[in-house]
C-alpha cells in the first residue's frame, strides 16, 4: 500500500507543478509502464554447501521494479520504483532497500530538449561517457542532474550534461563521489553542406569532452619507513573524437579517446594518461554481412570515485569485441573487458544460403562465423627499479602498436541455423575458446588458461500448429578448471500461452568425483498478452553473468524461483 | 540561429575551462619518516576487523597491507584478524583451526562471504559495511581525525603459574546518546606460524606459504560473544574485571587483550584499546 502511495504521490507531484498546469497536462497524455519481479526461495543443499549457516537466514531473495512513463506532446516524465528485499544471491548487499531511485522530467520544444532528474546518456561509442541500466547485472550508473540537447541547425546535435551518478541507494552528498560534466557535438555533414545532400557517401563527425570533479581526498603510502602523500587531481578530463563514413553497404566507424592523469584504485594509482581507439568496418548486402573490428584500450577505467574499483560509478563504457552467447555452456567462460589494457580484434561473417540452392535446400540456411582475439597491450617499466604499474608512478610506457605477449581470450565460433522441413528446424553451434581465468576473473596464478570446445544443438519440432517440442543439447570439453560438462533440456510449448521444461547440467568431467554435480531444473510458464509468469525449481551453478563485457559473479543456489514480467 | 550558436559554444567553453588538471612528477610528496606511534591523545582509536582464512589465496597480500596500515597509523589503529567461514576451515595440509565462536558469530551476523574483507570500526563506507582491502585505507582516513567518543583503560595481570590473566577495565563515554552501549573484550595472538595458501609470488611462495606468520589472530571472547552491556550516564566511569585462562598452546608473550565499545543499534565501534597480556 505504501508503495502505491509513493508512486501516486510522485506522479501527482509531477503532473501538478505550475509548469505543467500551464500545458494542461491531463489532456492527451499517455502512461506506459513495465513491471518485473524475480523471487527465489533458497533451500539447503548439502552438495552445494548451502546450509542455514551459509544462508544466514536469508531464505528469500526478491528483485523487482516498476517503470512508469508519462508522455504528453512535448513533455515526458518517468520514474522507476525498485525493490531488493532481500537482494537475490549474486547481487551486492548494498542493493538492499526499496524506493524510487530514478525519476525525471523532460521537455522538448523546437531546437532544445531539457531533462531534469535522472537520465541515461551516451557520447559516441561510450568511450568517455555512457550511463545505462542493466537489470540482470544489477547495474545502474545513471546521472542525476541536468541534460540539455540542442539542434541549432540541420545535422547538428549538441549535448551537455552535468550530474552525479547513482550509487545504490546512497544520496549524493559532499565528497561521497564526484560530479560529472560533459558535452558532445555531432555533425552530420550531408545535412550541413548542401553539396553533400544527395551524395551516397554519408559522413558524421563527432567530438566530446567529459570532466569529473571530485572533492580532494588524501591518500598516503609507506616507502622505506617514510610517509608519502599522493598528489591527486580534483578534476580529471577526457576527450574523444569520432568519424563515421558510410557508402552504400560499407560503413567505417572510428573513435579515439584520451583521458588525462587519473590515479585511482582501479589502476593502482598510476598517473599515466588513458587512451582508447575503437574502429569497425562493415559491409552488408542481401544475404551477407561482414564486420571487422579492432580496439586498443590503455588505462581507461574512468569512475566518478577514485577509490572505487567495483562495477559501479563508471563514467565510460568500452564496447566489447567478443560475441555474446545465449546458451548456458557457451556462457561458462564469458569475457570481461580489461580496462587497464587490452588489444582486441573481431571478425564476424553472416551468410544466408538462398532457398532452393544446393547447400541451402528448400528452406535456405544461415551460417554465422565469428572470431575474436584479445591480448594484453605492451607495457614496459618507466625506469629501472620501478615495477610496471607501481603505485605513485607514471605506471609504464607502451608502444601503441605493439601487442603484449599475453593472450587474454580467443574464440572461434560457427553457427548454422537450418530449417529442414515445414515442422523441423535446428540451430547448431561449435565454439573453440581460450580463456585466461586468472586475468579475466582477477586471480593470481590459480587457474591459468582454460582451453575448451563447446557444442550446441537446438532442435525444434512442431507437433501441430500450436504444439512444439524443443530439445537443447550442449557439451563443454576441457581439461582445465572443472573439466567436462554436458547439458540437456526439453521444452514443450503450447502456443501462445504455456510452456514446460526440464533440464540438467552435469559436471561429469570434474576431477573430484564428489563435485560431479547435477544441476537439474524444471520450469513452467504462462503468457497472456504482455504478461509472463514463470516458475522454476532446481539448482543453479555458480557462474559469471556478463552483459557488454561487464560481469557479475553468481554463486550456486538451489530452490524455487518465480519471475513475473508485464507491460502496458 | 546566432543565439543558438552562442548557446552551444558557451557550453563547450565552460566545460573546457573547468575540467583539466595535469599533475606533474614527482607524484608523491615526502611527508617525512613514520613517527612510530600515532595514538594522539583524545583521538578516536580505530578497529579494523579483518576477515581472513588460511585457504584464502589473496589474504597474504591483504595482510601485508594491514602491516603497512599499522605502521602508518600506529596506536590509532588496532587489528583483529577473524578466521571464520569457508576459507578458515581445516583442509588438507592446512590443519590449523583458528575459528572461534565469536569470530563465526560476527562473520555470520554481518554476512561476510568473501575474503579478504574487513570492517573499519563497523562504520559504513558509502553504503557498504564489509569493505574490500582497497577500501580500508580510505575508511580509516575518514575516521582518523575524529575526536574520541570515549576513553578506555585496560590492565592485564598475567599469572604464569595458572596461565590466567586478570583484566581490569575502565571506560567513560563523553557524550552518550540514547542507545544501548556494549563493551567487548577479546584475546588475540600475534605471529602464529602455520601454512597459508597464497597466489601472489611477490608476497611469498605459491600455492602455499608453509611457514606463514599469522598476525592479530582472534583467539576468543572474554566477556561473551557480543560483550556486555554497560550502563553509561554522561561522565560516569564504568569499571569491570574478568579472569581469562589462556590455552596452553598459545604464547602469552604474543597475546594481547583488545577491548572495544560499540553502540548496539548500529554496532559501530566508537573506541578501542589494547593491552599486552604479559605487560
Amino acid at each position: 500500500m505504501s508503495t502505491r502511495i509513493i508512486i501516486i504521490t510522485a506522479l501527482l507531484f509531477l503532473f501538478n507543478s505550475n509548469f505543467l498546469l500551464a500545458q494542461n497536462p491531463l489532456s492527451g497524455g499517455q502512461i506506459h509502464g513495465s513491471f518485473q519481479t524475480d523471487m527465489q526461495y533458497y533451500a539447503n543443499d548439502n552438495i552445494l554447501g548451502l546450509s542455514d549457516s551459509s544462508l544466514s537466514g536469508k531464505r528469500l531473495g526478491m528483485n523487482g521494479f516498476l517503470d512508469l512513463l508519462y508522455t504528453n506532446h512535448d513533455f515526458t516524465a518517468g520514474l522507476r520504483y525498485e525493490a531488493y528485499l532481500l537482494p537475490m544471491l549474486g547481487f551486492e548487499p548494498q542493493h538492499e532497500g526499496q524506493g524510487i531511485p530514478y525519476y525525471f522530467v523532460k521537455y522538448q520544444k523546437d531546437w532544445i530538449e531539457v531533462t531534469a532528474g535522472n537520465f541515461y546518456e551516451q557520447f559516441g561509442n561510450g568511450l568517455i561517457l555512457r550511463t545505462y541500466q542493466e537489470w540482470n547485472l544489477g547495474y545502474d550508473n545513471s546521472l542525476n542532474g541536468l541534460r540539455v540537447k540542442l539542434n541549432p541547425a540541420p545535422g547538428v546535435t549538441i549535448k551537455g550534461v552535468v550530474g552525479s551518478q547513482r550509487y545504490y541507494w546512497e544520496k549524493f552528498s559532499d565528497g561521497n563521489r564526484g560530479i560529472v560534466r560533459g558535452a558532445d557535438g555531432e555533425f552530420y555533414l550531408n545535412d550541413i553542406f548542401p553539396l553533400l545532400k544527395e551524395k551516397q557517401t554519408q559522413i558524421i563527425l563527432g567530438g566530446s569532452m567529459v570532466s569529473k570533479y571530485e572533492k580532494l581526498t588524501t591518500k598516503t603510502t609507506l616507502i622505506n619507513d617514510s610517509i608519502f602523500q599522493y598528489k591527486l587531481p580534483r578534476n580529471v578530463a577526457a576527450f574523444a573524437g569520432r568519424l563515421n563514413i558510410s557508402h552504400r553497404g560499407i560503413n567505417f566507424l572510428t573513435e579515439y579517446a584520451y583521458k588525462m592523469n587519473n590515479p585511482s584504485q582501479y589502476n593502482n594509482f598510476i598517473y599515466r594518461p588513458g587512451q582508447a581507439l575503437f574502429s569497425t568496418l562493415s559491409y552488408s548486402q542481401k544475404g551477407l554481412g561482414i564486420i571487422l573490428a579492432a580496439k586498443r584500450i590503455d588505462n581507461m577505467s574512468f569512475k566518478s570515485k577514485m577509490t572505487e574499483d567495483a562495477n559501479v560509478l563508471d563514467i565510460n563504457f568500452i564496447p566489447p569485441l567478443t560475441k555474446a552467447h545465449h546458451y548456458s555452456l557457451a556462457n561458462m567462460y564469458p569475457y570481461a573487458t580489461q580496462l587497464n589494457g587490452e588489444y582486441a580484434f573481431e571478425g564476424d561473417v553472416v551468410y544466408t544460403l538462398p532457398k532452393k540452392s544446393a547447400l541451402g535446400g528448400k528452406y535456405g540456411m544461415n551460417i554465422a562465423l565469428n572470431s575474436a582475439f584479445v591480448f594484453d597491450i605492451d607495457k614496459q617499466p618507466v625506469a629501472e627499479g620501478i615495477a610496471i604499474g607501481q603505485s605513485g608512478t607514471y605506471g609504464y610506457t607502451s608502444d601503441f602498436l605493439a601487442p603484449g605477449g599475453t593472450l587474454f581470450f580467443r574464440e572461434f565460433s560457427m553457427k548454422i541455423s537450418k530449417k529442414f522441413t515445414k515442422d523441423l528446424k535446428g540451430v547448431f553451434i561449435y565454439l573453440n575458446q581460450v580463456y585466461d581465468k586468472d586475468i579475466i576473473e582477477g586471480h593470481h596464478n590459480e587457474y591459468g588458461k582454460i582451453y575448451s570446445h563447446i557444442g550446441v544443438a537446438d532442435i525444434t519440432y512442431k507437433l501441430s500448429s500450436l504444439h512444439s517440442l524443443r530439445l537443447e543439447a550442449q557439451t563443454l570439453l576441457t581439461r582445465q578448471d572443472k573439466g567436462n560438462w554436458a547439458s540437456m533440456g526439453l521444452e514443450y510449448t503450447i502456443a501462445p500461452k504455456y510452456f514446460i521444461s526440464v533440464a540438467d547440467e552435469y559436471n561429469y568431467g570434474n576431477t573430484d568425483p564428489g563435485s560431479r554435480t547435477h544441476y537439474f531444473n524444471v520450469a513452467a510458464g504462462y503468457l497472456l498478452n504482455t504478461t509472463r509468469i514463470a516458475v522454476a525449481y532446481g539448482r543453479q551453478r555458480e557462474g559469471i553473468v556478463c552483459v557488454g563485457g561487464v560481469c557479475r559473479q553468481v554463486p550456486a543456489s538451489s530452490g524455487l524461483s518465480i519471475a513475473i514480467t508485464s507491460s502496458f | 540561429m546566432k543565439i543558438n550558436n552562442i548557446g552551444f559554444v558557451s557550453i563547450f567553453l565552460m566545460l573546457l575551462f573547468t575540467g583539466c588538471e595535469k599533475i606533474e612528477a614527482p607524484y608523491l610528496i615526502n611527508k617525512g619518516p613514520v613517527e612510530g606511534g600515532g595514538g594522539e591523545t583524545g583521538k578516536r582509536v580505530i578497529l579494523l576487523e579483518e576477515f581472513t582464512g588460511h585457504a584464502c589465496v589473496n589474504c597474504p597480500e591483504a595482510a601485508l597491507l594491514v602491516n603497512d596500515l599499522k605502521t602508518l597509523y600506529g596506536e590509532q589503529l588496532l587489528v583483529i584478524s577473524v578466521h571464520a567461514g569457508f576459507f578458515a576451515m581445516p583442509l588438507g595440509e592446512l590443519t590449523a583451526d583458528y575459528r572461534t565462536a565469536a569470530g563465526t558469530a560476527i562473520n555470520d551476523y554481518f554476512g561476510v562471504s568473501a575474503n579478504p574483507s574487513g570492517m573499519v570500526s563497523r562504520r559504513p563506507c558509502g553504503s557498504a559495511l564489509i569493505l574490500g582491502k582497497n577500501q580500508w585505507q580510505g575508511a580509516i582516513e575518514a575516521l582518523l581525525q575524529e575526536d574520541a567518543h570515549a576513553e578506555i583503560a585496560l590492565e592485564s595481570e598475567y599469572d604464569e603459574t595458572h596461565g590466567t590473566t586478570s583484566i581490569t577495565w575502565n571506560l567513560r563515554v563523553f557524550n552518550p546518546e540514547d542507545d544501548d552501549y556494549y563493551f567487548s573484550l577479546v584475546l588475540i595472538e600475534d605471529d602464529i606460524v602455520s601454512p597459508q595458501k597464497n597466489s601472489n609470488p611477490n608476497v611469498g611462495e605459491t600455492p602455499i606459504i608453509h611457514d606463514y606468520h599469522h598476525r592479530h589472530v582472534l583467539r576468543g571472547d572474554i566477556n561473551g560473544i557480543w560483550g556486555e552491556q554497560v550502563d553509561i550516564a554522561a561522565g560516569n566511569q564504568v569499571t569491570g574485571t574478568h579472569t581469562y585462562t589462556l590455552s596452553g598452546e598459545w604464547e602469552p608473550e604474543n597475546c594481547s587483550i583488545i577491548g572495544y565499545l560499540y553502540r548496539n543499534s548500529t554496532k559501530e565501534i566508537l573506541h578501542a584499546a589494547e593491552v599486552q597480556v604479559n605487560e
